[in-house]
Formats: structure tokens, C-alpha cells, sequence
């Protein structure tokens, strides 16, 4: 991976990070903390996060497609992004 | 491969002992009930739509964890022929509760054909989850109201029901009130008659509203065959009466459909009525409930009963929150204001599985 698109992976992680702490009023340690294992999220707090992440990033999660177990941390969340609109978040 | 996909015959039994776990049932007791209820109910009846199927989650390890039921309703608005969709119950496994499988479920349903979903026993934390998927509250269908036909019984109930922490308390004094309002204590409705209904008789009324509720069920003898039989079997303690109310001419001016139960409180179902009718409607509503016995006659607002209501100083008292999702917003805006036949009888706030009901 080139430095810029590692800078752009890392912004993206950062975004991730800022928005689970505005929707869900929570500190993330680090962008591979577990929030489910640390109880940071239900069913309340994932709809609005898969809400506000759509809106944030354009992106549509396809309920069919959607893999929970890849929901669970910052970095997770951000590579999800990262898959579903690749030109607009990596470089 | 997603992990919601539609209900199937063999996931049954996984689905009863998802219900029983929740319900704190022995499951060995109730299997069979429920597996005979779930396939009545979500697979079997009349106006089940593959399209809208109840659904179901399937988590890799644990098989299905989560299930969504889905009760679709025929409706037209109008002259179109309209899909109203009331998902519930929802159950989640409760170790799979944090990881918001519930949410998935809903967003699925909701993301599905029909015209319009529409939730009558939604509870709190659903309720916002629904909101935050795009579904709003009806409000009016969100508040209930309470007529009291016998103070003493009726404050001996709410004592009882306070001092026992039970929702459907029985004590001595209710029966005894109920007793005395079921002896006459209650004076005579000022005209019309009632008579047993029929689902023929419920067919041609709703027809005749047609004018009120541009947006009304499009019942059929079938599906209405299934609901009457369904009404009689659920986990509801008292009597179904079912009537319609004819004026002294004969001619049809609506009908009800409610519990009356052997705690005191009779539960209105289905008032259906042109709106200058619901106070001779609603008086034998209470001639009936009070010869059956009740101290209090309950119900959900509804656009068409709040002048009655309101003019007999009803009570409020608290239900679930009633939703709405749809993308249509004739029909949205058909409910929210009052031109919708839209009630619990074509919801899912009466459906509960019995559990000592032998299997059908």
C-alpha cells in the first residue's frame, strides 16, 4: 500500500472513530476496539450508526450483503466503506 | 449469503423454543402449540404474502437466533388494491440481543413491497428503532382510553392491580361490581339492535364506509373465516363478542368486535362506523361489556371515535406505541387523517399463541 493511500485509509478509520463517538456518545479506545464486546452497541445504536454512516459516506449497506461480524470496530466499519465506495475514500 | 432470509416450515421448531425461551416457557410443555400457532398464523393463513414472508435469522453457529413475524392485511384505498404489512412479534435470542439482530430484521421488513407497514403493539426500544429506519408514530393510535361503567369495581381492579403488580388482576369486589353491572345496571342503548357478526355482514358494512374510509380492509370470507377462528383461540383471558349494530330500519350502522374478560376490563378490538354513528355504536359497546360483566370498557383512539370519546369524557390511559413506515404518502397521510379504517382488528396487538391450547 503507497503512503497515500495508507494516509487515506487512516482519515477514513479517523472519520469512522469521530462518528461512532458523536451517534453514540462513546470514547472508541483504538479503531480495532470490539464495541460489541464491550457492550458499546445494540439494536438502537446499530441502526443509527449503519443510518449515520450511509449518510455520511453516500453509501447504501445492503441489508442482504450485511455481515454483523464486520460491523464491530472502527476499522472494520471504515474497510465496509471503503469497499462500497473505493473512489471516494482511498486513494 | 445473508443471514435474514424468509421463515420455513422446518425452522418451526427453532422458532418455538426462540418463543417459549423469551416467554420463560417450558418449552417441552408448549412446542407443539407453538409450532401449530407460528404455522396457522405466518405460514398458513389466507392473506399470507411470500413476498412479505416473516423472517428469520440465521446466525452460522447457533442456526436461528431472531425471528420477525409478518401479518399481511388486504386493504384498498380507494380503488386500489393496497398491501398493509404489521410485523411482530420480534423475537431475539437474548445472547444475540447486543448485537443488533433485531435492527436487521426491521430494516429488512421494512425495505420490503408492501404499501404500508403499520405496528400496533410497538414497544419503547423498537419504537425508536423504527423511527431511525424512517417510520413514524401514529399518534393518535399511540394513546388509549378507558370508559368506567362501575366506579367501585373498577377502583377495586386498579387497587388490585397495584397491589398484586398483575396486569389482569381477579378479586372478589370486580366480580361483584361486574356482577351488578351485568344485572341491568346499565340503561338500554336509545335505538338499533345487534346481532351476532358475520363475516358476511362485516364484509358488506365495510363497503358501505367506503365513503369514510377511502382507505379500508378488503376482507374476504376466507380471511375473515381465519380471523374469527384465530380471535377464539388466542391467549387472551375473557369472551370474544362479536356484533353488528342495526338502526330500528334495519339497516346495518356498524359493528364491533372486543374481549370481554374475567377481570373486569372488556378490550375493544374493532369499532367500525361512520363517525355520526359511533355514539350509538359505542352505547351498545357498553350495554354489551357491562352485561358481560366488565367494570371498564378499553380501547385505542382511532380518528373516527374521538368526538364519542371525547363527549363521554373518556380516560386516558397508556398502550404500545402504534407505527407507520411507508413510502406512499396518500396513504400515510389517508391514516393520519382519519380517512382509514385502520384498527386492532387488522393488526397484531390481539395475537398471542396460547400455550395450554392443544395443537391444531
Amino acid at each position: 500500500m503507497s503512503q497515500r493511500a495508507t494516509d487515506a485509509a487512516g482519515e477514513l478509520v479517523q472519520r469512522v472513530t469521530d462518528l461512532i463517538r458523536d451517534v453514540l456518545q462513546v470514547e472508541v479506545a483504538t479503531p480495532d476496539a470490539d464495541l460489541v464486546a464491550e457492550g458499546l452497541i445494540d439494536s438502537l445504536a446499530l441502526v443509527s450508526l449503519i443510518t449515520e454512516v450511509e449518510l455520511e459516506f453516500g453509501i447504501r449497506l445492503s441489508i442482504d450483503e450485511f455481515d454483523l461480524g464486520r460491523f464491530r470496530s472502527a476499522a472494520q466499519i471504515a474497510a465496509v466503506v471503503a469497499e462500497l465506495a473505493p473512489n471516494r475514500h482511498a486513494a | 449469503m445473508s443471514a435474514i432470509r424468509p421463515l420455513e416450515r422446518a425452522d418451526l421448531p427453532s422458532v418455538a423454543a426462540l418463543y417459549a425461551d423469551f416467554m420463560n416457557w417450558d418449552l417441552d410443555g408448549v412446542r407443539d402449540a407453538l409450532v401449530a400457532y407460528y404455522a396457522r398464523t405466518m405460514l398458513d393463513h389466507p392473506s399470507a404474502d411470500p413476498e412479505i414472508p416473516t423472517l428469520v435469522y440465521e446466525d452460522p453457529q447457533d442456526g436461528v437466533v431472531a425471528v420477525l413475524g409478518s401479518n399481511v392485511r388486504r386493504f384498498v384505498h380507494r380503488d386500489r388494491a393496497v398491501r398493509v404489512a404489521c410485523d411482530g412479534p420480534l423475537i431475539v435470542h437474548r445472547a444475540h440481543r447486543p448485537r443488533g439482530v433485531g435492527a436487521l430484521l426491521l430494516r429488512k421488513y421494512f425495505e420490503g413491497p408492501q404499501d404500508l407497514t403499520a405496528d400496533d403493539r410497538v414497544i419503547d426500544q423498537v419504537h425508536a428503532m423504527s423511527l431511525r429506519l424512517g417510520g413514524e408514530t401514529h399518534g393518535v393510535a399511540s394513546l388509549g382510553w378507558s370508559l368506567v361503567l362501575a366506579p367501585v369495581g373498577f377502583v377495586a381492579g386498579v387497587i388490585a392491580r397495584r397491589a398484586t403488580g398483575r396486569e389482569r388482576p381477579r378479586t372478589g369486589l370486580v366480580a361483584r361490581a361486574g356482577s351488578l353491572a351485568k344485572r341491568g345496571g346499565r340503561t338500554q342503548p336509545a335505538s338499533g339492535r345487534t346481532e351476532p357478526l358475520a363475516a358476511a355482514t362485516l364484509i358488506e358494512l365495510v363497503e358501505r364506509l367506503r365513503r369514510s374510509f377511502p382507505l379500508r380492509p378488503r376482507y374476504d370470507e376466507a380471511h375473515l373465516s381465519w380471523l374469527f377462528a384465530e380471535l377464539e383461540r388466542v391467549n387472551v383471558d375473557g369472551s370474544l363478542v362479536r356484533r353488528l349494530v342495526r338502526a330500528d330500519d334495519g339497516r346495518p350502522l356498524g359493528s364491533y368486535v372486543m374481549f370481554v374478560a374475567s377481570h373486569g376490563i372488556a378490550e375493544v378490538v374493532q369499532l367500525a362506523a361512520a363517525e355520526p354513528d359511533v355514539p350509538l355504536v359505542l352505547e351498545h359497546v357498553i350495554h354489551d361489556a357491562a352485561r358481560g360483566g366488565a367494570v371498564e370498557v378499553r380501547g385505542r383512539f382511532e380518528h373516527h371515535l374521538l368526538a364519542a370519546l371525547r363527549r363521554r369524557r373518556c380516560r386516558l390511559v397508556p398502550v404500545d406505541w402504534a407505527l407507520l413506515h411507508g413510502r406512499d404518502p396518500e396513504l400515510l397521510a389517508a391514516v393520519h387523517g382519519g380517512r382509514a379504517l385502520l384498527t386492532r382488528l387488522d393488526g397484531e396487538w390481539w395475537m398471542r399463541p396460547d400455550p395450554l391450547q392443544a395443537a391444531a
